[in-house]
């Protein structure tokens, strides 16, 4: 490649934007920085004490053996999957007990299954964890003493250490909907010669599915994309104030998106019957949103005008790609539309479903979980424990990033897998993410439709707008930050990839001597090491919800990588 | 000058721009091939790019009015200019 020159063609005389786009720059950031802003409020305790035969009623508490002389924790539903770390400072024997809900999904206390447990040791440090459930039940714990003995509770904290949202399908649903949608996939093949007759059936297998699992869900859904898609193609023949509706549509995508996922309490009790909409995020709601907008700004560049309804449902609401994506864009899923469905093309989609179930089921939820969540590795718990040392958590890391490449990839494997059975060719999502030798290729690897989304519709715009490629990168980093959660943790991992990349634009550009002069094979595998170590220490803070732990583990990380080899000379 | 000059004229400084000043190989990548999705151009290229291709139409380009697919290969760079100078 002949070496660039550093001189364009610049030429500052003509203004680049429009004063509209000024506005929608500044509305943006402001939007943004509220977000973030509420990131870094201090959270109300999310846990309430009720002391039971006690005088007092803040600790330090002594509780005696009588059976009344309790106290008990009250944490709410959030509409989380939760996993919690209950520390308590107490001298004396004490009984934790959970008030067990209808259906729990995990609930672990000292690593054991079981529903009460014992403190080991005067002045032991209680650890417990569990995971809280989507239905409507505020959780109690009662700490009692045990007969024959006093104990004193001096301090009780809770840490919400992982919060995951709950999807509005748990995994029972989920394999449900599996057979469901691959029940349907002989009914694909009869159809397949007919476009519109096909296309409609699998529509009405997304609604059907949807409705399934959330039925209120489902048909505001299809409200919403019926509405949107008239108002949409109104946009696209429009000659005047194009701009103002566009702001309009797409401020009412975001303000969909964000009334469902996080004004979902304000919700409940507003309608009638509404309470069943529960605290659960409909499935797959994130991935309809940026498959709207991605349209949407289409049709406001006049593009796909000729989309018809029809097209325009099968590609938001296609059945394969509906909980975890790829998200593709209108006009590659409808030209990747297979012309007949071929016997190489099952035996194709069948290995690749069957190469996602065995990332999914034996390497994700087999190995790699129990290593993070159970004993006796419990790597998840290595930072919270005073006794562990900074490789455990370093290992930790490590394997948290593992579970999430493998875990995804697996759904977008069986997505992939089961587009093929429908005859679609879909695009790859991950090309070996962890083999790439530097941070942007990473991420042209990781999650590529959600990466090109962003290239397309928030990095490209904002370059041409602010003729900067530094600032774009924040934007986009904060965006799928934001996309995945409005919390510190999601925020500084926005920052510590767009720094990342920054940095790396900076190096390329510098092209040191050292890094020119060095052999090509050690060059790509110190990049290699580099590249995965920085991923792994940024995953810090997806794995920890609570950012003061998601901190800890970060600074572990990076203490444990520079300093652990000195201890094999310094003893 | 008429305007056929004028597109002729702006396709010959693309490439020439393309080649010179970016470092494409064209005889390598052809006229269809992908240079910003491929990896083979980055964001620091898309802002000369676009600077380069505003003084050539002579007029600004808007972020939402374009799409980083128009400027992916040469061809589509071409048929952008054609496009905005028709």
């Amino acid at each position: 490649m002949i070496p660039k020159k550093t001189s364009a063609t610049p030429n500052a005389s003509h203004r680049p934007y429009t004063p509209a786009f000024y506005r929608l720059q500044l509305f943006l950031l402001v939007m943004g920085l509220l977000l973030m802003a509420q990131a870094f409020l201090p959270q109300l305790k999310p846990w309430a004490l009720t002391f039971h035969g006690q005088d007092k009623h803040a600790l330090p508490v002594q509780l005696s053996p009588h059976k009344d002389d309790t106290i008990q924790i009250h944490l709410p539903q959030r509409g989380y999957r939760e996993l919690i770390l209950l520390e308590t400072v107490l001298t004396g024997k004490i009984v934790i007990s959970i008030a067990k809900p209808e259906q729990p999904t995990e609930v672990f206390i000292f690593g054991a299954e079981q529903e009460h447990c014992q403190s080991m040791d005067a002045k032991d440090s209680v650890r417990c964890r569990f995971i809280l459930h989507k239905e409507n039940k505020t959780w109690q714990m009662t700490l009692q003493a045990l007969p024959d003995t006093m104990a004193t509770l001096s301090q009780l904290e809770i840490r919400y250490l992982r919060n995951t949202r709950v999807v509005a399908m748990d995994e029972g649903g989920s394999s449900f909907i599996f057979w469901v949608i691959l029940a349907s996939v002989p009914l694909a093949w009869l159809l397949h010669n007919h476009l519109s007759a096909s296309q409609w059936m699998l529509i009405a297998v997304a609604i059907c599915s949807l409705g399934m699992i959330h039925l209120q869900f489902g048909m505001i859904l299809i409200l919403f994309l019926t509405t949107l898609f008239f108002a949409g193609k109104h946009l696209a023949k429009a000659t005047h104030r194009r701009y103002e509706r566009l702001l309009l549509l797409g401020g009412l995508i975001i303000a969909f998106l964000v009334l469902l996922k996080y004004g979902q309490p304000l919700l409940i009790g507003l309608f009638p019957d509404i309470g069943k909409l529960g605290l659960a995020l409909p499935l797959g709601l994130s991935y309809f949103i940026i498959r709207l907008l991605d349209t949407l700004f289409r049709w406001y560049r006049k593009e796909m005008i000729a989309l018809n309804f029809r097209e325009f449902m099968v590609f938001i609401l296609f059945p394969a790609t509906i909980p975890a994506g790829p998200i593709e864009t209108v006009d590659q899923f409808h030209a990747n539309r297979l012309s007949k469905i071929t016997l190489q093309d099952i035996a194709w989609g069948l290995s690749r479903i069957g190469i996602g179930l065995f990332k999914k089921l034996v390497l994700v939820e087999g190995v790699l979980r129990p290593w993070l969540f159970s004993p006796p590795h419990e790597l998840f718990f290595a930072i919270t424990r005073s006794d562990s040392s900074d490789i455990s958590v370093i290992l930790a890391l490590i394997v948290s990033f593992l579970y999430a490449y493998l875990d995804f990839s697996a759904y977008s494997d069986m997505a992939i897998g089961l587009s093929r059975l429908y005859g679609y060719h879909i695009m790859e999502n991950f090309t070996w993410p962890i083999l790439a030798d530097n941070l942007r290729e990473y991420w042209r690897r990781w999650h590529r439709s959600l990466s090109m989304w962003c290239m397309r519709n928030i990095y490209f715009p904002l370059v041409i707008s602010t003729r900067n490629p530094f600032l774009p990168l924040f934007a986009v980093m904060t965006a799928v930050g934001t996309w995945h959660a409005t919390n510190a943790s999601w925020f500084s991992w926005a920052v510590h990839h767009a720094t990342g990349l920054s940095l790396l634009s900076w190096i390329e550009k510098r092209q040191f001597r050292f890094l020119t002069a060095c052999p090509v094979l050690l060059r790509r595998g110190l990049g290699w090491i580099m590249t995965i170590g920085f991923v792994c220490a940024g995953h810090s803070f997806v794995l920890y919800s609570d950012y003061s732990t998601a901190l800890s583990a970060y600074t572990a990380f990076w203490r444990g990588l520079f300093f652990w080899p000195l201890t094999f000379f310094g003893g | 000058m008429n305007k056929s000059m004028d597109v002729t004229t702006i396709e010959k400084n693309i490439k020439q721009f393309l080649s010179e000043e970016m470092g494409v190989d064209l005889a390598e990548v052809g006229s269809d091939g992908t240079l910003f999705t491929s990896g083979l151009l980055d964001s620091m290229d898309v802002i000369r790019l676009i600077e380069f291709l505003e003084t050539q139409i002579k007029n600004r380009i808007s972020p939402l009015d374009v799409s980083l697919e128009q400027f992916d290969s040469l061809s589509r760079i071409i048929a952008f200019v054609q496009h905005r100078l028709r």
